[in-house]
């Protein structure tokens, strides 16, 4: 990939200089500031939308940081929500995330999102947040429409090109429905990774761009509101979606075929040597063999139990597969 | 033992490769993601030098119902996630009960993280010995599969005969469907589309009307397909929507960046005799895209996203003028042919398409074998 190229050449920008960054805490809506929660309390409270006057630049802000170095799995959030401070000092990715990333992700984890947060067992009640490890949920509901525009009139056609437009940006989008009627729309995206990323990196921006004359007033808009979409109810969608699933599922059981096949080769190899181990093992009639000293060995230096659990799982699984020797002290672990 | 003796349930992934881990322990730490009970958490670092502490998510019976790591929650031996793994195992084993079933009630998930059973997958990949079986019998489905697919693909005259059936049923519902958007106008959209150019090669030809696009067919596969075709991975024009596709329109558009991509483009798809030729003498680029095609017309004019109808109504009747205007197209097409029975370059890329639709057959039919 030639974009690729582009952002692995160069190590990443600082989106933000530190000093322009707003303030942590959020304007006094209360009497008490709660320092734990970041929140103020006894007072109204009242969840006010804004605008984040920030927005990741595709083109100009992803490169390489420390964390790919390091070779962290997850993204940088101030990244996507376009105001890391640190730049190529991140510890954390900043680009947007691509199928190796995407691969080693899914490989490392099921319950943390692509910037390394917990997901939780449900959904919350307003579909916002961090969303649910249940479901592999790749659609966003976009609202807030409106709002993003300062209220200004644009045909359904031309609001439908500018989502297109930004959410085509920030990953492979499987396919994008802009309901005129209600006014909202419907991104979905080919991997989760790519709808967490966008998620964050969409939500409380505006929808105008520089050459409307609303621009300078942008901040007194809404932002937009970027929630995890519900399942179509659309009996065709859930068809494709059965069928997405089943593509999916026999595309693992062909891998895992695959895994199995290599393994029984493997092991019917061990198996052999291991048979003229034994060989010479009972020519020279020692009970144990060097390989199986070495490890039981390692075993007494390491007591602590998690540590040696691995072992002993790898003992466990020689231990069946060529019933080689039996040791005294497995009836421990179990 | 009790819960806080036990060691956890933690893959060799999320371990890490160094012989020596420190873990530190907190009994009752945290609430179980699955179950809300406290459980004892361990942390630890994967490697001496990694930043990010890994810590343990879910309870270690939670763990062991399910046979998943405590951190990671992937399946222990596969490590894949548990609902593909579920999925997997019910299409393998024709048992719905292969599915983990979660609760919503807050007490019952309580009183049954406190059981000592094993949910779903779990039976099956926590036995090494059930695990051979599964594979044993995965490999034998699959490999009978492949043999019947390729041996019943001539006698599917039974098969035919269902699907002209679900055809007459569809076409019922077409008629409803027909008779719903009937007084929806799309004269003004219609105007606009290039359906009377042909598919050569012309000094303007940046943008590309994209039509027979199936509504199963995501955007990024036409996108994959356009790159392969082009050897090229930012064929797209940066300063406006390069992809359009309305699925419910069931067509789209495609913006090149420059004019010579747009000209390679049909150069490659007329080389490779991905094309062919309607009864008006007017060529057709054919995009394959996986077991799909996808018909290409050039669109001198440019679109917008308001080409393909700004309102459901008008997508829906667009989709389906655009199905009368490929019957149109195809039924002369074939009756010319018949006529004619010349072996041009016409019929070779129709025997190709029919070949393809066969195989498309084939293949779906396959997916639902597997269906079981």
């Amino acid at each position: 990939m030639s974009k690729s190229k582009s952002w692995r050449d160069r190590s990443a920008r600082v989106q933000v200089d530190e000093r322009e960054l707003p303030s942590s805490m959020p304007a006094q809506t209360g009497l008490v500031f709660n320092v734990w929660y970041n929140k103020w309390s006894q007072g109204q409270g009242g969840q006010r939308r804004f605008v984040n006057p920030f927005r990741l630049d595709t083109k100009v802000h992803p490169g390489v940081t420390r964390g790919d170095k390091e070779n962290t799995n997850f993204f940088c959030l101030y990244f996507a929500k376009g105001m890391c401070c640190l730049g190529k000092k991140c510890q954390y990715k900043h680009h947007i995330p691509e199928e190796q990333d995407i691969m080693q992700l899914s490989m490392k984890t099921d319950v943390l999102d692509c910037f390394g947060r917990e997901k939780f067992a449900d959904y919350r009640d307003d579909m916002g947040g961090v969303g649910s490890f249940r479901k592999n949920n790749r659609t966003l509901y976009i609202g807030g429409l409106s709002g993003a525009l300062n209220n200004k009139q644009l045909k359904p056609s031309q609001i439908e090109g500018r989502l297109r437009y930004i959410f085509s940006k920030l990953g492979e989008i499987d396919r994008v429905r802009y309901i005129e009627s209600k006014n909202c729309a419907f991104v979905k995206y080919r991997h989760q990774c790519n709808t967490e990323f966008a998620k964050e990196a969409m939500s409380n921006q505006t929808l105008l761009i520089p050459s409307d004359k609303e621009w300078a007033d942008r901040k007194e808009g809404a932002g937009l509101l970027v929630k995890w979409g519900n399942d179509d109810p659309d009996p065709e969608a859930r068809k494709r979606e059965e069928e997405e699933q089943k593509e999916e599922s026999l595309n693992m059981m062909v891998k895992l075929l695959n895994n199995f096949g290599k393994r029984q080769s493997e092991q019917l190899t061990v198996e052999e040597k291991h048979e003229s181990i034994k060989k010479l093992s009972q020519d020279k009639a020692t009970l144990f063999d060097e390989k199986t000293l070495q490890k039981l060995k390692k075993r007494k230096a390491n007591p602590e139990t998690v540590a040696s659990l691995k072992i002993s799982k790898l003992l466990e699984l020689n231990g069946t597969s060529n019933g080689l020797v039996d040791y005294p002290s497995s009836s421990e672990e179990e | 033992m009790s819960e806080q003796d036990e060691p956890p349930m933690i893959c060799d992934l999320c371990l890490g490769d160094s012989n020596r881990i420190r873990i530190t322990k907190n009994t009752h730490g945290a609430s179980c993601k699955i179950c809300t009970l406290p459980f004892t958490v361990y942390q630890f670092k994967s490697g001496k030098r990694n930043v990010n502490l890994v810590k343990t998510l879910i309870c270690r019976k939670c763990a062991k119902q399910r046979n998943i790591c405590q951190c990671c929650m992937l399946d222990m031996t596969w490590h894949i996630s548990l609902q593909l793994r579920d999925r997997m195992l019910s299409m393998i084993s024709r048992d719905k009960s292969m599915i983990t079933e979660e609760v919503k009630n807050d007490m019952m998930r309580r009183f049954l993280a406190l059981k000592d059973t094993e949910l779903g997958g779990a039976k099956i990949t926590s036995d090494p010995k059930k695990i051979d079986v599964v594979m044993n019998e995965l490999q034998h489905i699959l490999t009978s599969q492949s043999s019947t697919s390729a041996s019943k693909s001539a006698p599917a005259s039974d098969q035919s005969l269902e699907e002209s059936d679900s055809l007459k049923e569809s076409d019922s519902l077409k008629d409803k469907v027909i008779n719903k958007y009937k007084s929806v106008d799309i004269s003004h959209v219609l105007r606009k589309l290039p359906l009377k150019e042909s598919f050569e090669l012309t000094d303007q030809s940046k943008s590309f009307f994209l039509y027979n696009i199936s509504s199963s067919l995501p955007e990024w596969r036409i996108n994959r397909a356009i790159s392969e075709i082009l050897n090229v991975t930012d064929w797209q024009s940066e300063t406006s929507n390069s992809l359009i596709v309305h699925h419910k329109a069931k067509c789209g558009g495609i913006r090149f960046k420059n004019d010579e991509l747009g000209a390679k483009f049909i150069e490659n798809l007329l080389s490779s005799r991905s094309y062919l030729k309607t009864p008006n003498d007017l060529k057709r680029g054919i995009l394959k895209v996986s077991h799909y095609q996808v018909f290409v017309i050039p669109w001198k004019t440019g679109f917008s996203t308001s080409s393909f109808g700004s309102t459901t109504g008008e997508e829906i009747k667009l989709s389906l003028s655009l199905d009368q205007f490929l019957k149109n197209e195809f039924s002369k097409g074939s009756a010319v042919e018949s006529a004619t029975n010349k072996v041009t370059a016409t019929s070779t890329s129709k025997s190709k398409t029919k070949g393809k639709v066969t195989k498309k057959k084939n293949k779906l039919k396959r997916v639902s074998k597997i269906d079981l």
